[in-house]
């Protein structure tokens, strides 16, 4: 990898990101609507995509972290060392919540006892057998999980806005598409 | 008068009465694409069964449909509303059937109406039977049924497959002669 290259985040990075942001998104408006709806087809149905998105953050987290470890990531933007860490750390317990997220939900679908098809598609098994004692707990564990995520991103974004913005350092745009050399490729 | 019944008596298929610890009747569909079972606990069968006088024999099963389970608490609530089961206002279901035809191999059907909420509708009961050491009877048998013909699933529910509207019924009953 050139010097240059290192100045941002790589394509098939930025593309993970983005894709993961869109599934986030989507997840938590699925979470909040399927939760207050009455009994319903409509209701099971919300629930099987976001059960069914909520696998999919945890396949595409998987292979995310997989290539954070092998694929080089540009260094950290100049700052006080008290931020480059918070920033290390709040990308790691991101990471974290990726993976505990999803297993949380999965979990507790199975203390519930409910079966887990991904789409209608395929079975997967559950991760413990059904225990009602449980139940509750993981339920609470899978909300206050959703809510550390949610504290976390809005931190994430706050800071990467900060310094897009702010203090006009291109945070931001490392993650974002380069424009300038798609369209001076072709040439 | 006597004389009149007593030859038919002896004539009629004999009796049967099943072991309730080792019969059962449950049911497998599906919840959103995955796969769930169930099984009423209780029910009870009149059975008049002769092999080689199907002409006489019959079978009457009522099933208490309070006693339905998923092992699910979320589904089990569910179960006995009006929008299911509605067991307030039908709190029992019947299978009877009196007419059979043998297909070989201990193997028969059955052609009975099953009563289940406020419809009764013919079905056909394939089952086979296997004689025990001991004199019992088993008899196991497997139908698949589409639960809206019977009305279980109201409203939303019955033009809705994310309750599988496929409900395959396993019946295992084991019995005793009893006269």
């Amino acid at each position: 990898m050139s010097r240059q290259a290192l100045a941002r985040y790589g394509r098939i990075a930025i593309l993970q990101h983005w894709v993961s942001v869109a599934l986030i998104v989507t997840l938590f408006g699925l979470g909040w609507r399927m939760v207050s709806l009455p009994l319903s087809p409509s209701k099971f149905e919300l629930y099987t995509f976001h059960k069914s998105l909520g696998l999919v953050v945890l396949a595409l987290s998987t292979v995310r972290l997989l290539w954070r470890v092998v694929s080089p990531v540009p260094a950290p933007v100049d700052g006080p060392v008290w931020q480059q860490r918070a920033a290390a750390a709040a990308h790691w317990a991101l990471y974290a919540l990726l993976f505990a997220l999803p297993l949380s939900g999965w979990l507790f679908n199975s203390f519930v006892g409910f079966p887990l098809s991904f789409l209608g598609l395929v079975n997967l098994p559950p991760l413990a057998a059904p225990e009602p004692t449980l139940k509750e707990n993981a339920r609470l564990a899978h909300l206050w999980l959703g809510y550390m995520l949610l504290a976390l991103l809005a931190i994430h974004a706050a800071a990467a806005l900060h310094h897009q913005f702010v203090k006009r350092d291109g945070t931001l745009s490392r993650m974002l598409p380069d424009l300038s050399q798609a369209t001076r490729r072709p040439t | 008068m006597l004389a009149l019944i007593a030859p038919t008596m002896c004539l009629a298929a004999p009796s049967w009465t099943i072991v309730p610890a080792e019969s059962s009747l449950s049911f497998q569909t599906s919840q959103a694409g995955g796969t769930i079972e169930g099984s009423f606990k209780r029910f009870d069968a009149r059975i008049t069964f002769d092999p080689a006088d199907l002409a006489t024999s019959h079978v009457e099963v009522s099933i208490d449909i309070a006693s339905v389970t998923t092992g699910v608490a979320e589904r089990d609530q569910e179960l006995p509303k009006s929008d299911w089961f509605d067991v307030a206002r039908f709190p029992r279901a019947t299978f009877t059937a009196d007419r059979f035809h043998a297909l070989g191999n201990n193997s028969y059907v059955a052609d009975g109406m099953l009563a289940l909420r406020d419809i009764k509708a013919p079905i056909s009961l394939p089952f086979t039977l296997e004689s025990q050491s001991d004199g019992a009877v088993v008899m196991r048998g497997t139908v698949d049924l589409d639960r809206v013909t019977f009305g279980i699933g109201q409203g939303q529910w019955a033009a809705s497959d994310i309750v599988g509207r496929k409900v395959t019924v396993v019946v295992r009953l084991r019995a005793r002669r009893s006269g």
